[in-house]
């Protein structure tokens, strides 16, 4: 039994360690194993649409705090134009709020929408993003996406 | 007491000469825009009351009086702001005409009693948008719709003129066409201008008028050429002080909106950034890039 403690102990730091969410890869999306630079998880569309999610420590800070910061960041430092804020569900029935966002870039104009949840000891921010015309096309998977997330 | 008889008698006389020089002073005004009164401007049937006299204060506190806003306070709410102002002149009046040849002339004193100050409106807004050549289109269709006319136009910028009574109502249609970032309103009031503008205008005219009198009286050649070049003089004195007058007059029926579209952020001025390294990782570029 004492032989099997540093087993345990291990096996508790890397539970510690995982995500505390499942995302589910939309039906034409692939889910991208390798560089996932600051992204827990990522998956693309063959045209491009990318979906990603991460956690992050809340330090603290409630739903309506990071949906502020996020609107700061993206509209004042980024110049990005909000677009509209939408109250949105997972179907664990986790409430969140979703920014939407656009960018007019020199080429074609590009959606990007950003869903804030906060759980626990945890934010998880889902993003989507592409031309909008993808986006629009693919609006159904991107609620998918964000309906189906598991936040633990 | 005979004395005092006389005396009492004469003071009745007085007023009562005052009282019928009172109210009977009602004069139109120069402003040609009877049909559809300036903002500021009470019209009262067509004719201004004389009777009722100017608001004693400064200027400027009429201005904060009738628009008390600051630069990024003026909200759409509906009681704040021009719109109030607008409300109690020319709530419902349709854009200023030009002012027709012929229009009903000031008082003989070149005053006229303006009941509210003569304020010029100008806005400009700084919007993220989406879509910036839609964007354009847009707030000139709405610039359109709402009875005024586009300025000019380039990539990022456009500038529209809207009917003073319009003014908020644009603004607030304009917000909603992207994400509104800065908005800063301006209140000129040109009453005082408006009114020497006026005083100077028909002084000009009665000078005028006196050298074609002069002209029709001219005994020789000489006198004749020397009348004609004074009247030459003050035809072009007259005819700058009138053409400032028009500016004066669109620039207070229609307000001015300068709309500065931005896709990014280009601000220079420091700005906080919150200790969380996440925040700054945000964006399309990052979650594009493969």
């Amino acid at each position: 039994m004492l032989r099997a403690l540093p087993w345990l102990f291990l096996l508790s730091l890397l539970t510690a360690c995982g995500n505390h969410f499942t995302a589910t890869t939309p039906p034409g999306f692939v889910e991208i194993e390798e560089n996932y630079d600051r992204y827990d998880y990522r998956a693309t569309n063959a045209d491009g649409l990318v979906i990603a999610v991460r956690e992050v420590d809340r330090e603290g800070g409630d739903l309506a705090f990071w949906a502020r910061a996020v609107e700061n960041q993206l509209r004042d430092q980024a110049g990005y134009a909000l677009l509209g804020k939408v109250d949105v569900k997972t179907k664990q029935g986790i409430a969140g709020k979703q920014l939407r966002f656009g960018l007019d870039h020199e080429g074609p104009p590009h959606l990007y929408y950003l869903t804030l949840f906060v759980v626990g000891d945890r934010a998880f921010i889902h993003e989507a993003g592409g031309t909008k015309e993808l986006m629009t096309k693919h609006a159904a998977d991107v609620t998918s996406s964000i309906e189906g997330l598991v936040l633990k | 007491m005979h004395l005092k008889l006389w005396s009492f008698r004469f003071l009745i006389a007085c007023f009562a000469l005052w009282l019928s020089g009172c109210g009977g002073a009602s004069y139109r005004t120069e402003s040609g825009v009877a049909s559809a009164p300036a903002p500021g401007y009470q019209a009262m049937g067509g004719a201004m009351d004389m009777s009722r006299p100017a608001p004693a204060m400064d200027p400027s506190e009429r201005v904060a009086e009738a628009a008390p806003m600051g630069g990024g306070d003026f909200g759409g709410d509906g009681e704040r702001g021009p719109a109030r102002e607008m409300k109690a002149s020319t709530a419902d009046a349709p854009p200023s005409p030009p002012p027709a040849q012929g229009a009903p002339s000031s008082p003989p004193d070149g005053k006229a009693a303006i009941a509210s100050p003569l304020l010029i409106y100008r806005a400009e807004l700084t919007m993220a948008v989406f879509e910036k050549r839609a964007t354009l289109t847009g707030a000139e269709k709405l610039a359109r719709e709402l009875g005024g006319y586009l300025v000019r136009r380039s990539d990022d910028h456009i500038v529209i003129r809207v009917p003073a009574a319009k003014f908020e109502d644009a603004l607030k249609q304009l917000g909603g066409l992207g994400d509104l970032k800065h908005q800063n309103v301006e209140v000129e009031d040109v009453t005082e201008q408006f009114m020497d503008l006026n005083v100077r205008i028909k002084n000009t005219r009665s000078v005028l008028a006196r050298y074609e009198q002069l002209l029709a009286k001219a005994g020789n050649v000489e006198e004749s050429l020397k009348i004609e070049r004074e009247l030459e003089r003050v035809t072009t004195q007259l005819e700058l002080l009138e053409g400032r007058m028009k500016v004066l007059r669109e620039l207070i029926s229609f307000s001015t909106i300068t709309l500065q579209l931005q896709a990014r952020g280009t601000e220079q001025a420091p700005q906080v950034q919150l200790p969380f390294q996440w925040l700054r990782e945000l964006g399309l570029p990052r979650l594009l890039s493969m």
